[in-house]
């Protein structure tokens, strides 16, 4: 194997763009580092042509039809309360079944896509507008809410905010089908502008109160569909930051982006997801306010961040710690094992700390350092000495690694790809030990 | 970084973690260790200490109310669920301390933000943080400060050496041999830097359990083969192999009793019960009773009246349990009143969970804890 690898090698010459750039970008974006992505971003005229063509290969537009337990609610023969206890047991044992289904279904597509951004940004969707599976109960509606975010992933924020609020799995996780006329609910209103539009500390009490208001009545009907239910919704005047009106929910949306809050949170959160934990003044500035002028157009903003000089500073590179989901997810895609089992792929990410479709609360999943404790990082060393041990090494591909210039030694050829900082590592003659040494490797861990 | 600097960077580490052992706390110079249950989910505080003579508790809870024939009465008004017998012998022993009314002002009712409250030790309105046993002034010690055996980090969070994380001692031994270990700084990189810490921290605490539990002798009592009784064991073996480690946390639950909740929360006091009272019987054999404290905390407890799925929704102020050889028993504060409740129908607390940290902290620990002192300690040691 390692004569043929030596010998398959391409010179340096023919690529445009650097490949310790390459491997930042696919990093940082693409669950780790397929072949077919990493030899598009070599052969791109220069970098922001890369960069161009992964974002362009996004259309967040997928044609499938939803599995049979996403297509309708999922509900036993009779009514719940009628059911014996071990028809209640049966039923929710067939429930859970279906929840393990989709979230294979998901795992399955990240592993297999040949768009992994698109993947990328609908798992920082899910984590910005987060519902659950435990509270919401349906796979329909976690399946079309998903859906949801396919389509609008590198589109519009302003058209996703007015979709989320006629969101059923969003109106179930949030209680809003509880948000009355009278009685009002909160939950939604308040994390509708904590979270999801303006972030803590720029609005009052009485802002979460007169959203709430217009979100009453913005419910379900029976088949779990959306239904604005006039009867429990409050017409009355509302006021919300300057403005009065009789207004519902999206009049209340339009309001809230006009906010620059609101445009300063979703970069800073873009930021955070994609280049660093920190992010100065001046570049939220600039981010903030082209994203505005762009009306709130996700694809021109991801193309400033990811071509800023800070993304592209070579300091910022393995300074972030993979989400369980990168790390299972980017190692399996890497070393091109597309067949592993996703039901396995599932409960591997949620020992790790990352069940996809269940954030452990509102607020989605801590991330950076909170990925990492003692149990954690032995479970994760775990799963990369398993794919790795005797004969599990023959699924996994190599061929990724004829794409690294000539002339180095194998560990250096080898770990340039795999590891998002360059480093010493003594020779070891053995190609399948180099791979389980790099693999165990701290700056493993990092992106 | 390029490989130079990264060489450069290595070459400098060598002794990056230095480790001092000026043991000058009780806690420390007497082996005193302190175990942490958490009754994840919020325990039912009203089904667990019952004001069986008060006609209101009947009232309230229609449906859910114990029986009285069956509890064990700790005084003309109080009594223990059925399930906790051992408690009850424990209690006549003078070694349970019963706390009642334990909450904070201002509760919240979110299971997230509350146990947050109650971990870190802050106000409602306060965000902090660290866990509040990381903020006591210890002195470093080579042995490890905490092991973290059941839930999460909770009162051990933040940034702090010498906290690990295990689901079973065994597992543990063999998945850190993988670990090497080395030291070494990782520039001005943080996340490369959590990375190798953790690493650290993982290989000192394989070398530390493994040296211990090799001389570590068979338990003379065994725990239940549950969840919560391998946790239970895990703690009282290393207790037991003198490994120095002050902090355990386990963690029991769901009591997030909404629906049912007869005989759920019944099975779970049964093996709180159960559990503390074989960690008793093997650490009085072994002699090390007088060095272990044991305390229950929770979120929250439950509202005072029942709901329509015969089970109870989230609350507010619930008593809580501490014993161990040198804990003088009896019962601290008094029950909250029916009578009275807050407007959201929930039991009014009496005593700040922070009291009972005051106290632990300066009479166990013996260290000073500045932002506890506003608390007034409770007589339980």
């Amino acid at each position: 194997m390692l004569k043929y690898l030596l010998l398959s090698i391409i010179p340096l010459s023919v690529f445009a763009t650097d490949i310790s750039e390459c491997i930042h970008l696919l990093n940082r974006t693409s669950f780790g580092v397929d072949k077919k992505q990493l030899s598009v971003c070599l052969q791109s005229k220069n970098y922001k042509q890369a960069v161009k063509k992964i974002l362009s290969h996004s259309t967040g537009i997928e044609d499938e039809t939803a599995p049979l337990y996403a297509q309708k609610p999922s509900r036993p023969h009779k009514k719940f309360s009628k059911l014996n206890a071990s028809e209640r047991n049966a039923f929710q044992k067939i429930r859970r079944k279906e929840w393990a289904k989709l979230r294979a279904l998901w795992f399955k597509k990240m592993l297999k896509t040949e768009d992994p951004f698109l993947e990328h940004m609908v798992l920082f969707w899910h984590n910005h507008f987060t519902s659950g599976l435990k509270k919401t109960k349906h796979p329909m509606v976690m399946y079309q809410q998903n859906m949801l975010f396919r389509k609008h992933a590198f589109g519009n924020y302003a058209k996703l905010l007015h979709a989320i609020v006629e969101d059923p799995a969003m109106l179930i996780y949030l209680d809003n089908r509880v948000n009355k006329k009278g009685h009002p609910n909160e939950n939604l209103g308040r994390e509708f502008l904590e979270l999801f539009t303006m972030g803590e500390g720029n609005y009052s009490e009485k802002d979460i109160q007169e959203l709430s208001r217009a979100l009453t009545g913005y419910s379900l009907n029976r088949n779990l569909k959306f239904r604005f239910k006039k009867k429990l919704h409050d017409s009355g005047k509302k006021q919300i930051f300057g403005h009065e009106g009789n207004f519902d929910a999206h009049d209340m949306i339009d309001i809230i982006l006009e906010q620059n809050a609101t445009s300063r949170h979703i970069v800073k959160k873009l930021w955070y997801h994609y280049v660093s934990y920190d992010i100065d003044e001046s570049e939220l500035g600039r981010l903030s306010r082209l994203l505005k002028e762009q009306n709130y157009e996700i694809r021109p903003l991801l193309f400033a961040i990811l071509t800023s000089k800070h993304f592209r500073d070579p300091a910022v590179r393995g300074t972030m710690i993979k989400s369980p989901i990168e790390l299972t997810v980017g190692t399996l895609r890497t070393f091109g094992y597309k067949d592993f089992d996703p039901v396995l792929g599932v409960q591997y990410a949620k020992r790790l700390g990352q069940l996809l479709l269940d954030p452990p609360n509102v607020k989605g999943w801590k991330g950076g350092k909170n990925w990492i404790d003692a149990n954690t990082l032995l479970l994760r060393k775990g799963f990369l000495s398993k794919l790795t041990r005797g004969d599990e090494m023959q699924k996994l591909r190599y061929d990724l690694f004829d794409l690294t210039q000539a002339g180095k030694t194998e560990e250096e050829r080898v770990a340039k790809i795999l590891l998002p900082i360059n480093v010493y590592l003594t020779p070891s003659n053995n190609f399948k030990q180099t791979i389980r040494t790099i693999l165990q490797h701290p700056l493993y861990q990092l992106k | 970084m390029n490989r130079r600097t990264l060489l450069k960077l290595i070459a400098l580490q060598a002794a990056a973690f230095p480790l001092s052992l000026h043991a000058s706390n009780a806690l420390l110079q007497k082996r005193r260790h302190l175990i942490l249950i958490e009754l994840k989910g919020g325990n039912d505080g009203l089904n667990t200490v019952i004001p069986y003579q008060d006609p209101l508790y009947y009232k309230l809870r229609p449906s859910l109310a114990i029986e009285n024939r069956d509890i064990h009465s700790l005084s003309n008004n109080i009594a223990l669920h059925p399930s906790m017998v051992e408690f009850k012998e424990m209690f006549e022993r003078d070694e349970l301390a019963l706390i009642q009314g334990v909450g904070y002002p201002n509760p919240n009712r979110s299971h997230f933000r509350s146990i947050e409250i109650w971990d870190t030790a802050s106000s409602a309105q306060e965000y902090l943080d660290d866990g509040w046993l990381n903020t006591l002034n210890m002195p470093q010690s080579n042995s490890l400060k905490g092991v973290i055996l059941g839930g999460e980090y909770g009162p051990l969070s933040g940034l702090s050496q010498g906290v690990i994380k295990i689901g079973s001692i065994k597992r543990f031994l063999q998945q850190s041999k993988q670990i090497k270990g080395r030291i070494s700084l990782a520039g001005d990189n943080k996340a490369l830097y959590h990375i190798l810490h953790t690493e650290a921290e993982i290989r000192k605490g394989a070398d530390l359990l493994k040296s211990s539990l090799d001389k570590s002798m068979e338990l003379s009592h065994r725990f239940k083969k549950s969840t919560f009784g391998r946790q239970l064991e895990a703690a009282t073996k290393l207790i037991n192999s003198d490994t120095g480690i002050p902090f355990f946390k386990v963690s029991l639950g769901s009591f997030d009793t909404h629906t049912n909740q007869d005989s759920r929360h019944s099975s779970l006091l049964k093996q709180l019960s159960e559990g503390i009272a074989t960690i008793r019987q093997n650490l009085v054999a072994s002699g090390k009773w007088d060095d272990v404290l044991i305390m229950t905390y929770s979120e929250f407890g439950r509202r005072a009246s029942q709901n329509a799925n015969k089970g109870t929704d989230h609350g507010t102020a619930a008593p809580h349990f501490i014993t161990g050889g040198m804990v003088k028993g009896g019962i601290y504060g008094n029950h909250p009143s029916l009578k009275n409740l807050d407007r959201n129908g929930d039991l009014v607390h009496s005593i700040d969970f922070r009291s009972i940290y005051h106290t632990i902290a300066r009479k166990w620990v013996g260290v000073p804890s500045k932002h506890l002192h506003e608390f007034k300690q409770i007589g339980f040691l």
